[in-house]
Order: C-alpha cells, then structure tokens, then sequence
C-alpha cells in the first residue's frame, strides 16, 4: 500500500478521529511527539484528518444524499465525492453572489440611497453664534 | 493502454513507495527504517540544517551554471523541440496530462453521482485508474526528458545534502549517531542504504521550498 493510501487509512480510522476531535477542545492533547518543525508527512496527515473529520461530520447531518460511510472509506470514491463537493460549493457561493448582486441593483433603480454627513455647514455656524 | 504497460507502470509506481511504517512516521516526525539488524531514521532537519542545505543548493548552481554543462530546463525544453531527430515538444506533452486530468475530473464528477455500489461503479473506477496511470505515465515522461536539467539536478543535490545531515543509525542505549559524515563518503558508500534514505527524505521535505 502506498504512503499516501497508509496516510488516509490512518487518519479516517476511529482512533485518530477521535484524538483529532478531542485535541480541538482540549489543547493538552498532542496530536504529534513533535511540538515544531513539522514534517511534510505531518502536514499531509493533518490535511486528511480535517477532511475526514469534516465528512464525517457532513454525514451525521445528512448534507449530502451521495454521501456515506463506504464513499468515505473507498479513496477513489472519496475523491470523486470531494471534486463533486468542490464544484457544488463554488455554484452556491456564485449564486450567492449573484443574488446580492442583484439585490443591491434592485435598491439603486429604487433610489434608496443615504447622504452621506458632511459635517457641520457654514449657515449652522452663524446660527450657533 | 495496455495490460502490460499498465503493469509497468504499476511497477514504476511501486518503487516509488517508501519502506517505513507511517504511524511511526507521522507521529515522531522522523522516519524510522531497519535494514538487516541495523535500525535507522531521517530526521526532520531543522531550521538551520535547511538553510545550510539552500547554501549549498544555491553554491552549486553557481558552479553548475559557471561550468556551462547543463541546460537550465527552459533552454533543455527548446533543445529536445528544435532537435533534427526525434523531437519532442514538452509544452503539449503538459497540455495533454492537464488534458488527461479533466477528463479524469469528468469521470470523477460522474462517479460521485452513483449512491449505490453497482457495474457502473465498477465500470467508472477502472476508467479513472487508466486515466490516472496515462496521466502518470506522462508525468514520467516529462521528467525523464527533464531530468538532465540544472534544476532538477540542484533539487536532488537540496536533498541529498540534507540526506546526509538527517540520517542517523541507532548505537547502543538508544543514541543515535550520524550514518555519513560527509557528502562523500555518502557517494562513496555502497548498499541500498542511500537509495532509501534519498526516497524517506524527499518525502519528509518535498516542497514549493526544495
């Protein structure tokens, strides 16, 4: 088996999910004997466990219909998932920007607009005197 | 593709493995591998072992440069295309991998609507596969025709020389000592030692930075 498949194994595994978890609440809990001077692997590692951990996660609320537990465990479903995912998010935000595109056109053709205070004007200050 | 360059490459792939348990790896940071009764690690260098490693890197292509034996990989690119026989032009051989990684994209994206575990599952993993090992084999390709290249040939002296820094043998009562004291007598050494301790480093350092 390759690193990059031993890597993943590791970090979706129950043992290694459930540190991960519990290091998030709890900063006593090293993941690594190694507090600095992390390795590219360690790097690697920590990738993985975030994407599972997020998966898992979007699993247990049922986010996505084509999305489960043996997906997640099969790496070329997974990654297929995680493209799939990937393009669905990017439609989501760009309809969201589009729609507040939208939004903010509707309001100027209204002429909703505010003036912006410009400070006290010459006529209020004879006055004042 | 055929069965048997698929193989191949599967083989090639293969190599390209490292030998050492990874939860060791991941945990301490080091690698840790055994080579007959004699137990070694690569160490993560440290801060100044890298910079000492850049020193080197950047000292050498001084003088790979002054010496004028190698192309740098721009002009090596323009040689193998301008070449009378059997050119080659590197630039489509990576316009067709990124060709070959959409396709691969496309199969994935196709793949991911499947819920159930069905033939078309099955159809479509074994197409992302030979997709993935024809992208691979140009990947292969590229840096075979590149791998004359000042570049290449400083990244390997990058890692080299941290190879030799890192890698320690483990004496009695657990103290580890230096395998090669210096670049040469690295060179000098025989056995597949070096060989593994390159492969371990790379993957311990390969970044933007080597």
């Amino acid at each position: 088996m390759n690193l990059e498949k031993q890597i993943r194994k590791l970090a979706r595994s129950f043992y290694w999910q459930t540190l991960y978890n519990a290091s998030k609440e709890n900063q006593g809990i090293k993941l690594f004997n190694n507090e600095s001077n992390f390795s590219f692997i360690q790097i690697r590692f920590l990738h993985w466990l975030k994407i599972y951990s997020m998966l898992y996660e979007e699993l247990s609320e049922q986010h996505w219909e084509n999305l489960n537990r043996k997906i997640i465990e099969d790496d070329m479903r997974c990654d297929a998932f995680l493209t799939w995912r990937g393009k669905q998010i990017d439609r989501q935000n760009f309809k969201l920007r589009e729609d507040r595109r939208k939004m903010q056109n509707k309001n100027k053709s209204k002429g909703t607009s505010y003036k912006i205070y410009q400070g006290p004007t010459n006529k209020n200050k004879e006055v004042d005197k | 593709m055929d069965k048997k360059q698929l193989e191949k490459l599967k083989d090639i792939a293969k190599n390209l493995e490292v030998p050492f348990n990874p939860e060791v790896l991941i945990q301490e940071g080091n690698a840790i591998f055994v080579r007959g009764s004699d137990i070694y690690r690569c160490r993560v260098p440290s801060y100044k072992e890298k910079v000492l490693a850049q020193e080197y890197r950047n000292k050498k292509y001084a003088e790979l440069m002054e010496r004028g034996e190698h192309y740098t990989e721009k002009g090596l690119r323009k040689v193998i295309k301008n070449r009378k026989v059997d050119p080659i032009d590197i630039d489509a051989l990576e316009k067709d991998k990124e060709k070959k990684l959409d396709e691969l994209k496309d199969l994935q994206l196709d793949l991911a609507t499947q819920i159930t575990e069905n033939k078309k599952v099955d159809e479509l993993k074994k197409k992302i596969n030979e997709k993935y090992y024809e992208a691979f084999k140009l990947v292969i390709e590229i840096s075979e025709y590149l791998s004359p290249c000042l570049e290449y040939n400083v990244r390997e002296e990058y890692i080299k020389y941290l190879t030799c820094l890192c890698t320690e043998i483990e004496g009695s009562g657990g103290h580890w000592t230096r395998v090669w004291n210096s670049l040469e007598d690295m060179e000098n050494s025989t056995g597949k030692i070096v060989e593994n301790a390159i492969k371990v480093m790379t993957e311990i350092v390969y970044s933007d930075e080597s």
